[in-house]
């Protein structure tokens, strides 16, 4: 069922750019975005538009997919009777159409979600995903990382669990933690750090 | 500074997934919302305002503490001076913090142009005006709605926490930032400096 639907108070509320509004309408579509990005659609024709792996590059593109979808214009022209989830990936589309031929960043094929016209015209599911195996590398990154937060000392992965697993802002974690936002910056900064000397000590950072 | 998850992959290493961490998910929100209501609001505020968002703003800046006013009083002629106030998303007057919007209320005192420059808790020198080495100076015509410059500054994570000194250089021609430093470091009526203290 659409966000929208039926809801005419979110509705105004989101044309009217409250923030609430907006994070909600982010928070509920978010992991469909990125899905779309990171495994790449087929187009009608059998084109094929590949996903994008690099977390910069994917960042970058979901961030403009939603600042898109929140400009002003864009927020007053939804009218809230079409479903929000093919207009949003409409201009997901539509960007890594326009990347596709800039020929701009890192591009692989992952693993398609479909023909993404009749995905968007039919507000369709994206198709399931297959099991890609992690590249080697990565799966050593990611234990690499776990041996190193276990080595961590106990507020350091404190630390780790508050920004990292569930995403606190450096004023609230500081705050659970006993710590100055200043203490805390300076003891995430070493945790990154330390994290990098152990990915490189291994040849899995550069 | 660099924002904690500049490099991704590192976050995404330590929330222990492939995907956004909800760091990332937090950031990139963040972000978004700078660009886009963040902005419109800035405008709407600055340009043109609501009249009640504006008149609460003009409030906060426009009617200082009592303490304050002795700083903007012409003493025996026009001196230039700026006062640093932050604002919340919704034009209310709020502590100077991360997701605050700072905003200048000038008195130019017959100067034309001012230069804009903070330097931080760890030295670092931060530009606001001019916005890079090939420009100069703000022309301050046009851009002053009751005192209040149209340009403002959305404080995030790379404004780490301490005491700024912010120096602004008033002057009657358009200035390179290497002229502004000079007039800076003479000092005289045309140099202000203020303290912006990030909790």
């Amino acid at each position: 069922m659409d966000l929208f639907q039926d809801n005419t108070g979110l509705l105004a509320r989101f044309r009217a750019g409250q923030r609430a509004a907006l994070q909600l309408v982010y928070e509920t579509y978010f992991t469909q975005v990125e899905t779309l990005v990171r495994r790449g659609f087929s187009v009608d024709g059998g084109a094929h538009v590949p996903g994008v792996s690099d977390p910069e590059l994917s960042r970058e593109l979901i961030q403009e997919v939603f600042t898109r979808a929140f400009a002003r214009r864009a927020r007053r022209a939804y009218d809230g009777v079409r479903p929000y989830r093919p207009y949003l990936l409409r201009i997901a589309r539509n960007l890594m159409i326009d990347r596709v031929r800039a020929k701009r960043g890192q591009l692989e094929s992952l693993d398609p979600v479909g023909d993404i016209d009749r995905i968007i015209e039919s507000d369709a599911p994206f198709i399931e995903a297959r099991e890609v195996e992690s590249a080697l590398d990565q799966k050593r990154r990611f234990e690499v990382t776990a041996r190193y937060v276990a080595s961590l000392d106990e507020g350091a992965r404190g630390l780790v669990q508050l920004r990292y697993e569930e995403g606190l802002s450096q004023v609230e974690a500081a705050k659970r933690l006993g710590l100055s936002r200043k203490q805390l910056r300076l003891q995430e900064g070493k945790v990154r750090d330390g994290l990098v000397v152990a990915l490189r000590e291994k040849g899995l950072y550069q | 500074m660099k924002r904690m998850t500049e490099d991704p992959q590192i976050g995404r290493l330590l929330s222990g997934t492939e995907r956004a961490s909800p760091l990332e998910r937090a950031e990139i929100f963040d972000d978004v919302f700078r660009k886009t209501v963040g902005r419109e609001r800035l405008v709407r505020r600055a340009l043109i305002g609501s009249a009640a968002v504006l008149t609460v703003v003009l409030g906060a800046l426009i009617m200082p503490p009592k303490e304050d006013r002795d700083r903007f009083t012409a003493k025996g002629g026009q001196v230039a001076s700026f006062a640093l106030r932050c604002a919340d998303a919704q034009g209310q007057r709020c502590p100077c913090e991360p997701g605050s919007t700072l905003l200048f209320q000038l008195e130019p005192a017959g100067a034309s142009h001012l230069g804009l420059f903070a330097k931080g808790p760890k030295s670092q020198l931060i530009w606001f005006f001019p916005k890079s080495p090939q420009e100069t100076s703000l022309a301050l015509a046009g851009h002053l709605q009751a005192g209040i410059l149209d340009r403002a500054v959305q404080l995030g994570e790379e404004h780490p926490s301490g005491t700024y000194e912010v120096v602004g250089v008033f002057t009657r021609e358009p200035a390179s930032r290497a002229e502004l430093m000079a007039l800076a470091a003479r000092g005289g009526p045309q140099v202000v400096t203020r303290s912006l203290r990030i909790p």
